[in-house]
């Protein structure tokens, strides 16, 4: 057919054929000559046009699909983000810029975020809690990974696959077997550069590390791809598929093939412009009610379990019936410790009777980040009111939006969400500083008379930090009495009692005073208590609290949360060392302390010691004498003993946060 | 004003009438392909309108339009080079400054040509055009000479023209 070179011979014989011509004399070969230029002049737009229907019309060349890892394959209806990009630029690129998009990469060069070097330019040696080494390194364009599996004779295997592109970022190996993935046991920490060990990276006790195949097939293909079919059929029988890796445009609106075709027809186009109705081809999640708009997130944000075993069967072969717009509740069941009666519940808790405690306090308020939209459900400006996710998030940025695409990307929020707008939008009576003030007893533009603060407070955990509740409430000491969640007053104002802050509920508000708070809750500082008698999520929440810029300057922590973040730094569980040494690296004279959250127990006391006596030498003993509920002597010393006994009392029951 | 005189001048007669054939002709080639764009629009072709996932403009679009820019423009310069010929045939008298008129004829397979057929084959999906391309710059060089030669054959015709007439 017509050739590309063949296209240029065309064109360059119409050029050269007048200018020759222009040196011919005899008229009968000028005549011939001109004549073939009609030919040429004729031949150029008709080889084009062949040539356009040759070449521009045809599929783009798919490579081969790889056999050893998890494939992206359109289908049911699903056509994939880049036919939505010549219609929407605008949101293609905003979509682009989120961390949604990057959830699932395939390993190459341009998606891989770690470092795969040692500092001499070696292959990089890994080491798991329990002592495995894992020899990572690069060739070329190739990510690879030598380990040896219990049991087995080392191996070297292709890094194929990564998660997650904000905090950190995991690799997946190719097990060699069908589509089955391993997982590298250890995460990068994208802003400190550093690697550590996959269970030193969630909150949990850690066990002997483990490869965890089958772990992306089976339960992370759900969330991180769009449309995803686990497939997975014995123990190394796995064939999993997902329209597109990563959350992308289709996870939100819906299939859009129909929308597609329907919207090639410029006639279809411009109808609905003219009449300003919804495409009904596609969903818009802003379109949909406020309920189902929110199930849409609530898919994956939610803590959720299969209908039945057949559905779950249905699932793993098909994926999930779900499709945006949908009665989420159809598909998928929502489970929640106040509903302990249903026979799904009761099934789940049979197979494991932790299962609760792992992503909700005991009020059955969501515990773990990731799960906000359980959270969501529960709140009264949902149920009977139109609060959904999206009064607050966006998974667009507008154009119009001042703050840079990293800032917004940063949980997807509308402008002026961080702020009093976001509640402002429906208690409008608080717009004005005045009734704010009023309100919170507090300046009207201190983190006091902040909302959120309060009523959403900082008492989820995920991620190696705090994040905020997205169940509203009002700040109780009795609540905390129950449940062990701080209440907002004690993890802003750290250096105060239970009963302080029940004491200011009370004249403020005349919430009851509880009458249980023993000698030590009326006396010292509640976020002490949970600091130190408190379970590992308790700890892990005082340890980022007392970092906290609003909290650290009410409590003026940096005087005297040194010790109680060395305390931490020797916690039995790794998420609450690295929080606690995190913390205390933001304090002033701690910056640049040498301390590894991963060292030896012996290494880390002597390093306690040592930046213990340093904060003895730095803290002027007369801001701190007597300060009994901050457990300091009259001398202005940390009483140790009186530590040592509260720590006795710590509630060291295993933990592990399921975020 | 003195009257055309093409018609006493046979080199200019020919010229003139080359160039207003080619010029309709071309015109309405490149008016075909400007509707021929507007479809691939309305349809929204995605091998026409699509990029992958990029920020850049698509590569094939951006080349078509200015295929479709230039031999419409170029058309018209050949219109226009036909009706200086024929209000002042001198413009051609010398034989350099009839060069121009082959000249525009190349430019016009070259620099259209060259940006159409770098939007055919393009490279890295779309990230760059195809080696047609290179075509347009001979093209724009054919473009140089010819307006150069027309621009001074109209000048020495009508200083001869002028010296004449004293």
């Amino acid at each position: 057919m017509v050739s590309e070179w063949m296209l240029i011979v065309i064109l360059v014989a119409g050029a050269l054929l007048p200018i020759t011509g222009f040196w011919i004399r005899r008229p009968e070969i000028q005549r011939r000559w001109s004549m073939l230029l009609v030919g040429v002049w004729i031949l150029s737009p008709v080889a084009c046009l062949l040539a356009v229907f040759t070449y521009c019309g045809r599929p783009v060349q798919i490579d081969e699909l790889p056999v050893d890892r998890p494939v992206q394959m359109v289908a049911d209806d699903y056509i994939g983000s880049n036919t939505c990009l010549t219609c929407h630029p605008q949101e293609h690129g905003s979509w682009q810029q989120s961390y949604h998009r990057g959830m699932t990469q395939v390993v190459s060069p341009q998606t891989v975020l770690a470092d795969f070097q040692d500092e001499a330019g070696y292959d990089k040696v890994l080491t798991t809690i329990d002592g495995r080494d894992y020899v990572i390194g690069r060739r070329d364009d190739q990510y690879l990974v030598t380990m040896t599996p219990r049991g087995f004779r080392t191996v070297t295997r292709p890094l194929v696959m990564s998660t997650g592109s904000h905090h950190m970022q995991l690799y997946w190996y190719s097990t060699g077997q069908t589509r089955l993935l391993g997982m590298l046991p250890f995460v990068y920490l994208i802003e400190d550069q550093r690697w550590i060990p996959r269970d030193a990276a969630f909150l949990g006790l850690s066990g002997p590390s483990s490869d965890e195949l089958q772990r992306w097939n089976g339960t992370c293909i759900r969330c991180h791809t769009t449309h995803p079919r686990s497939r997975v059929f014995s123990g190394t029988n796995v064939d999993s598929q997902a329209a597109e890796f990563g959350i992308s445009c289709e996870a939100c609106h819906g299939p859009g093939g129909e929308h597609v075709r329907a919207n090639r027809n410029p006639l279809h186009r411009f109808g609905n412009y003219l009449s300003q109705e919804a495409d009904d081809t596609i969903v818009n999640p802003l379109r949909v009610d406020h309920q189902r708009g929110s199930a849409i997130c609530g898919l994956c944000h939610a803590v959720s379990s299969a209908l039945s075993i057949e559905d779950a069967t249905a699932w793993r072969e098909h994926g999930y019936k779900f499709r945006p717009g949908d009665d989420l509740q159809q598909h998928r069941h929502l489970l929640h410790p106040t509903r302990l009666d249903d026979p799904i519940t009761k099934d789940t808790l049979k197979r494991d009777d932790k299962f609760f405690e792992s992503t909700f306090w005991k009020d059955g308020v969501v515990r773990v980040n990731g799960r906000e939209y359980s959270a969501l459900m529960e709140n009264p400006c949902f149920q009977r009111g139109k609060m959904s996710c999206f009064s607050c998030h966006s998974m667009h940025q507008k154009s119009d939006d001042p703050r840079s695409a990293k800032e917004w990307a940063d949980d997807q929020l509308k402008p002026l969400m961080r702020t009093n707008q976001a509640c402002i939008q429906c208690h409008k009576q608080y717009s004005e500083p005045a009734k704010i003030k009023a309100h919170t007893h507090h300046l009207a533009d201190s983190a006091g008379s902040q909302c959120m603060n309060c009523h959403m407070p900082m008492t989820a955990y995920g991620l190696l930090k705090a994040t905020r509740s997205h169940q509203i409430e009002i700040p109780d000491v009795s609540t905390s009495l129950a449940t062990g969640r701080p209440n907002a007053c004690n993890q802003c104002h750290l250096n105060q009692s239970l009963g302080w802050a029940a004491d200011h509920l009370k004249s403020w508000y005349g919430t009851e005073r509880p009458t249980e708070l023993s000698d030590q809750q009326e006396t010292v500082s509640a976020a002490l208590l949970w600091l130190l008698q408190g379970d590992a999520g308790q700890r892990a929440l005082m340890a980022w609290s007392l970092s906290w810029p609003p909290a650290r300057e009410i409590s003026q922590a940096d005087q005297w949360a040194p010790p109680f973040l060395l305390q931490l730094m020797q916690d039995p569980y790794p998420a609450v060392r690295y929080i606690a040494a995190r913390s205390l690296k933001a304090l002033p004279d701690y910056a640049n302390m040498d301390y590894d959250f991963l060292s030896d127990q012996p290494q880390a006391t002597a390093q306690g010691e040592k930046l213990l006596s340093l904060w003895q030498q730095r803290t002027k003993r007369t801001q701190l004498q007597g300060r009994r509920q901050l457990l300091m002597d009259e001398q202005g010393n940390l009483d140790r003993a009186w530590l040592e006994r509260l720590l006795k009392d710590r509630d060291d029951r295993r933990v592990f946060l399921a975020e | 004003m003195s009257q055309p005189e093409t018609r006493f001048c046979p080199i200019a007669a020919r010229c003139v009438q080359r160039h207003i054939r080619f010029g309709w002709w071309s015109l309405l080639t490149f008016v075909a392909l400007g509707i021929l764009l507007e479809s691939l629009l309305a349809y929204k072709v995605t091998w026409y309108l699509g990029g992958l996932g990029e920020d850049y403009e698509n590569i094939r679009r951006l080349m078509w339009r200015l295929a479709h820019a230039h031999g419409t423009l170029l058309s018209l310069v050949h219109l226009l080079f036909a009706m200086t010929v024929h209000l002042v045939p001198a413009t051609i008298s010398q034989r350099g400054a009839r060069f121009a008129s082959p000249c525009f004829i190349a430019a016009s397979f070259l620099l259209p040509g060259g940006f159409f057929l770098g939007g055919i084959f393009t490279f890295e999906q779309n990230a760059d055009p195809g080696i047609g391309v290179f075509l347009v710059p001979v093209g724009a060089l054919m473009m140089v000479v010819a307006v150069s030669l027309t621009a001074l054959g109209v000048t020495k015709a009508s200083a001869s023209q002028g010296s004449v007439e004293s």
